[in-house]
C-alpha cells in the first residue's frame, strides 16, 4: 500500500503544465499507482474551482444607515476629545486610585471556578407571582455544559423547566431550552432567566442579568415571545435575536433577521430589524451580544435523539462538537443524532485535535483520551500564588492602570467606580487573559486596563492550568 | 511618501464630518476584507462597525509612517482576527449561513448549479475554520482577496517568506481538508486525473477525513 506523502509543488506543476515532456511522464505514471497523489491532484483542481467560486461570489451590504448612526456617536465624541486636546483644556487629572489585591481561592477538581459558586438574589416574590400568571408554560433541558439550576435545584439533560422557575447558568457554563413550538433560547454563562407566560398568550423571558439569545419559532396570529430585560420589553413573533442585560443597568440588543419591537418604560416603541442593533444607553458604545444562533438539530429534531455526554475534560481549553463551541468547567449533556459526529479540542496552548466519534442510537458518552485530554496522572493541579507575590506585582502595575484612568478623565471627566479585574495566570507566570467585572461608558478603559494587565508577570504558580485571580479596582478622581 | 490626505488632516483636527466621509470612502473595501476573513457569520456587521471605532479612536495618533489604507486594512484584519481568537474562548453555537453563489459570472447559471454552488461554499468556508487562524487569513487574503504577499505581508505584520510559507500550509492543510470531505465527492470526481485503468477518483474517497499529507517543506514561492 502507497502511504507516502504527496509532493504537492510537483503535482502543481503538473497540473499547471509547467513540467518537460519527460518530467511530466514521469508524474503521470506515478499519479497511475498512487492512490494519494491522485487525491492530492483532485483536491488542488477543486480547491481551483471553489476558490473561483468564492472570488466571484457576492455578500450581502451591511446596514449602513443604523452604522453610520451608531459611529456619528463615535465620531462626535472622538472629535470633541480632539478640540478639547487642541485647546488646551486642563481637567483634574488624577485623584484618588486604589486598588487591592486578592487571590481566589485555587480551583478544584480542574474548573477555573468553584463549582459552589452561587448566583446573587433570588427574584422578588412580587415578580414571581406575576411570572405565574396565565396558563403553564414549559421547556425542555437540551444541552447543558457546567452548572445550571432551575429555583436552585440543579439542571440536567431533559429537565423541564416549569413556568415562574428562574433558571440561572454559573460561570462558564451554558443552557439550551426548547419550548413545545420549537422555540429555542440559548443561556450565556452568568445568566438569570424567568420563564413566564402572560394573558395576552406571550412567552416571557425576564432577563435579570446575562445574556440570552433566541431562535424563535414562527408564532400562530396572537401569540408574542418576549424578552424583558430593566424597563424594556423586545417583542417579536419569529426572528433570531440576542439580549444582553449587563452590569450597571445597560441592555443590549442584536438581531440577525426579522425585526424585534423595543419597549420602554413610557410605551414607546422603537422598530430594530435584522442585522441591526440597539442600546438602553445611546451616550455610550457598549458590548452588544453575539447573536449565537443554534443548529436545527437543537430546536427542532431533538428530542428524540439519543444523549450525548462529555466527562470533565482536563488538561483542555476548549472543546467544539459538530460546530458547536462548548465550555469545559464541567460535565456537558445533549441530544445528538444516532452516528459520526465530528469534533476539535483545543489544548492548553491552543493546538487543536481533530477527532470523530460515534453516538448510538442508545446514546454515548464521548472518551476523554479520544479528545486529546491528558491521562488524569498527567494532569497535576493548579499551581499555587502566594498573597504577598500577588499583591507585589499587582502594585508594581499600579502605573499602567493609573495611565489608563488620567486619559479616560480627558474624555470623561466624571468618569467614577468599582470594579473587579479578572486575571488568568498561566503556569509559567504569564498572565493570558484579563477581563473587567463590568464595562464602562468607555470601552476604550476596559481594553486599556485589561492590556495593561496582560503585561504582568507573576512567579510561575506551577500546575497545568492558568490560575484565575480577581483584583477589586476603585476608580476615583478628587 | 504620497501628500496627506486632507480629509485624514481635517479628522485629526476634530471635523466630525471627515470622520463620516472616511467612513463613508472606505466601508465597502473595509466590509469585504472583514467578511472574506471571516466567512459567512452574523457578526460581520459589528466587526465592521468595531473596525471603524478602532480607526476614530486611533486616526488622531496616526502618523503617516504607511499609506493609510494600508493602516486601515491592518487595523480591519486585527479586529477581525480578535474577534475570532475571542470567538474561541466563549461558548458559542456555529451559525455557518450559506454564502450566496456568484452570479455576475454565470448569469445563465440554473437555480439548481447555483445551489449547488452556494453548497459547495458553504463548506469551504466550513472547511477553512479548521485552519490555524494566522494562515487561515493568509489564504484568504491571497487567494479570495487577491492581494500580493507583500501587501499580505505589511497587514499582518510579518515577512514575505513567512507569508508565502503560511500560504503553502494552509493550502497544503486544505487540500488534505478538501480530498477527505465527502461533501465534495461529486467535484472530486468531476476533477480527478484520468489514469488509464484506474477507478475513478471518487469512489476512492473515504467518508470519513482522509489522512492529512505531513508537509516537509514549504516550495520556494507562490504559485
Amino acid at each position: 500500500m502507497n502511504r507516502h506523502s504527496p509532493k504537492t509543488a510537483a503535482l502543481l506543476a503538473y497540473d499547471a503544465d509547467l513540467l518537460s515532456p519527460a518530467g511530466a511522464a514521469r508524474i503521470a505514471r506515478h499519479l497511475a499507482g498512487c492512490e494519494a497523489c491522485r487525491a492530492e491532484l483532485a483536491a488542488i483542481r477543486a480547491y481551483e474551482t471553489l476558490r473561483r467560486e468564492a472570488s466571484a461570489q457576492r455578500w450581502r451590504e451591511p446596514d449602513w444607515a443604523a452604522m453610520e448612526a451608531r459611529l456619528r456617536r463615535e465620531a462626535r465624541e472622538v472629535a470633541g476629545a480632539v478640540r478639547r486636546e487642541r485647546a488646551g483644556a486642563r481637567h483634574a487629572l488624577w485623584g484618588g486610585f486604589a486598588a487591592a489585591a486578592a487571590v481566589l481561592a485555587l480551583v478544584t477538581g480542574g474548573a477555573l471556578w468553584p463549582a459552589e459558586a452561587a448566583p446573587t438574589e433570588r427574584p422578588d416574590a412580587a415578580a414571581l407571582a406575576a411570572a405565574r400568571e396565565g396558563a403553564p408554560r414549559e421547556a425542555r433541558v437540551m444541552l447543558v455544559a457546567g452548572h445550571a439550576t432551575a429555583d436552585e435545584r440543579p439542571l440536567t439533560l431533559d429537565a423541564t423547566v416549569r413556568e415562574g422557575a428562574l433558571v440561572a447558568t454559573f460561570p462558564r457554563s451554558t443552557v439550551h431550552l426548547r419550548l413545545a413550538d420549537g422555540t429555542g433560547f440559548l443561556l450565556g454563562d452568568e445568566t438569570r432567566v424567568t420563564l413566564a407566560r402572560s394573558r395576552e398568550r406571550a412567552t416571557q423571558l425576564t432577563l435579570e442579568q446575562g445574556r440570552v439569545t433566541s431562535r424563535v419559532a414562527p408564532l400562530d396570529a396572537g401569540a408574542r415571545y418576549e424578552v424583558r430585560a430593566g424597563d424594556w420589553v423586545f417583542t417579536v413573533r419569529g426572528t433570531r435575536f440576542a439580549v444582553a442585560h449587563l452590569a450597571g443597568g445597560v441592555v443590549t440588543l442584536s438581531v440577525a433577521d426579522g425585526t424585534v419591537d423595543v419597549r420602554d418604560a413610557e410605551g414607546t416603541v422603537t422598530s430594530v430589524t435584522g442585522p441591526g442593533r440597539w442600546n438602553s444607553s445611546p451616550d455610550t458604545v457598549a458590548v452588544h451580544p453575539s447573536v449565537l444562533v443554534a443548529p436545527v438539530g437543537l430546536d427542532a429534531k431533538a428530542r428524540d435523539w439519543p444523549a450525548l455526554r462529555v466527562p470533565r475534560l482536563e488538561g483542555l481549553r476548549g472543546l467544539e462538537i459538530d460546530g458547536l463551541a462548548l465550555p469545559i468547567a464541567g460535565t456537558i449533556a445533549m441530544r445528538a443524532s444516532p452516528g459520526t459526529h465530528r469534533g476539535v479540542s483545543f489544548a492548553l496552548s491552543g493546538a487543536p485535535t481533530r477527532f470523530e466519534f460515534e453516538v448510538s442510537p442508545e446514546g454515548s458518552s464521548l472518551d476523554p483520551t479520544l479528545a486529546g485530554a491528558p491521562e488524569p496522572d498527567a494532569a497535576p493541579s493548579h499551581g499555587v500564588l502566594a498573597p504577598s507575590a500577588v499583591r507585589a506585582v499587582v502594585a508594581r502595575g499600579m502605573d499602567g492602570l493609573q495611565r489608563c484612568y488620567r486619559t479616560a478623565l480627558l474624555r470623561r471627566p466624571d468618569l467614577t467606580g468599582q470594579m473587579t479585574l479578572r486575571a488568568w495566570v498561566a503556569p509559567s507566570g504569564r498572565v493570558t487573559r484579563a477581563t473587567l467585572s463590568a464595562t464602562t461608558p468607555l470601552p476604550w478603559l476596559s481594553t486599556c486596563v485589561e492590556n495593561q494587565a496582560r503585561r504582568w508577570s507573576f512567579p510561575p504558580p506551577g500546575g497545568v492550568e492558568s490560575l484565575a485571580l480577581d483584583v477589586p479596582l476603585d476608580f476615583a478622581s478628587d | 511618501m504620497d501628500a496627506p490626505d486632507p480629509l485624514i488632516r481635517s479628522a485629526q483636527g476634530g471635523d466630525e464630518a471627515a470622520f463620516h466621509a472616511l467612513f463613508v470612502r472606505h466601508r465597502s473595501d473595509v466590509t469585504r476584507t472583514v467578511q472574506r476573513v471571516m466567512g459567512p457569520s452574523p457578526d460581520v456587521d459589528d466587526v465592521v462597525q468595531d473596525v471603524f471605532i478602532h480607526v476614530f479612536r486611533s486616526l488622531p495618533t496616526f502618523r503617516g509612517d504607511s499609506k493609510f489604507t494600508t493602516w486601515l486594512y491592518r487595523l480591519a484584519v486585527n479586529v477581525t482576527r480578535m474577534h475570532l481568537r475571542r470567538g474561541r474562548s466563549r461558548p458559542q453555537i456555529a451559525d455557518v449561513e450559506v454564502p450566496e453563489a456568484p452570479t455576475a459570472d454565470a448569469p445563465s447559471d440554473s437555480p439548481e448549479a447555483r445551489a449547488e454552488c452556494s453548497e459547495r461554499l458553504a463548506v469551504l468556508y466550513r472547511l477553512l475554520e479548521g485552519i490555524g487562524e494566522k494562515k487561515r487569513t493568509v489564504l484568504v487574503l491571497h487567494d479570495l482577496e487577491g492581494r500580493p504577499a507583500k501587501e499580505i505581508g505589511e497587514l499582518v505584520g510579518a515577512p514575505v517568506l513567512t507569508v508565502r510559507t503560511r500560504l503553502f500550509y494552509a493550502r497544503k492543510e486544505l487540500y488534505a481538508a478538501i480530498a477527505g470531505e465527502p461533501r465534495l465527492k461529486a467535484l472530486l470526481s468531476e476533477l480527478g486525473p484520468d489514469v488509464h485503468g484506474r477507478p475513478a477518483l471518487g469512489a476512492a474517497v473515504p467518508d470519513g477525513p482522509a489522512p492529512a499529507a505531513a508537509a516537509k517543506r514549504p516550495p520556494g514561492g507562490e504559485r
